[in-house]
């Protein structure tokens, strides 16, 4: 549950789940809301609105003995994107190093 | 911009969100056997809401009129999307992935077609350029 009063403005608040048994482990979820909200008015009418985003970070498991261990959960398709747009990145600063070069050596 | 107004417009907001929770992403377990599966999501979402009516006029007589209108509207719009599932077995706890492989796949021949526009034209900038036939 997110706590606290959420202002206007940019939101990045951490949502702690209450603990679930399972198997004799009981497992916390954890995750996050980001965002902006806002709002306004006066007298004569007033208004609000948000942009957010909740994203789960990782689960707490806590074994029977007492260990514990965390287990995130990475958005893999996301990262698989970022990575293949970085990639493409590569194409166009080649050229631009190269015509640099060309350009000094003339 | 008057504060108490703004507090007073952004109540239903924080009334909401201080109900969303964690609930929102990770699903409830469902059992198979001696496997538990917690599905696990993303939510994006964007929404907002306004009200408002006319302050009240002096009519021709100089007495006040009732308000002549009043209205409230609100609209948003929202994605879930399927990030993985927690496998729960009695061995361990496992975090597995689920993957788009289509839009993967489409994303990677597009950056390669785009990276190979790019060599190409690296290419020509070495290439020696040709003479010109009509001198």
């Amino acid at each position: 549950m997110a706590e606290g009063t959420f202002r206007p403005g940019r939101v990045q608040r951490r949502l702690t789940g209450e603990p679930m048994t399972i198997g004799g482990r009981t497992l916390q979820p954890i995750a996050s809301v980001s965002g902006w909200i806002g709002g306004g008015g006066n007298e004569e009418g007033s208004g609000g609105g948000a942009l957010l985003s909740v994203t789960p970070l990782e689960v707490i498991v806590h074994e029977a003995d007492d260990r514990e261990q965390r287990v995130p959960t990475p958005d893999a398709a996301g990262a698989a994107l970022k990575g293949i747009l970085l990639a493409g990145l590569g194409g166009p600063l080649i050229w631009l190093v190269v015509r640099l070069i060309v350009r000094r050596s003339k | 911009m008057n504060d108490m107004a703004s507090n007073k417009a952004l109540k239903p907001l924080n009334e909401w969100l201080e109900r969303l929770n964690v609930r929102a992403v990770f699903g409830e377990p469902v059992h198979e056997g001696n496997t538990v599966v917690i599905p696990v999501g993303s939510l994006r979402m964007g929404f907002g809401y306004g009200a408002g009516s006319a302050p009240p006029q002096p009519g021709d007589d100089g007495n006040t009129q009732p308000t002549p209108g009043e209205g409230a509207g609100g609209g948003g719009a929202g994605t879930l999307q399927p990030r993985g599932y927690l496998r729960i077995t009695p061995d361990d706890v496992k975090y597995e992935p689920i993957m788009d492989t289509t839009l993967i796949s489409l994303a990677g021949i597009l950056m390669a077609a785009w990276n190979v526009f790019w060599i190409a034209r690296t290419i020509r900038a070495f290439a020696p350029k040709k003479p010109d036939k009509s001198e």
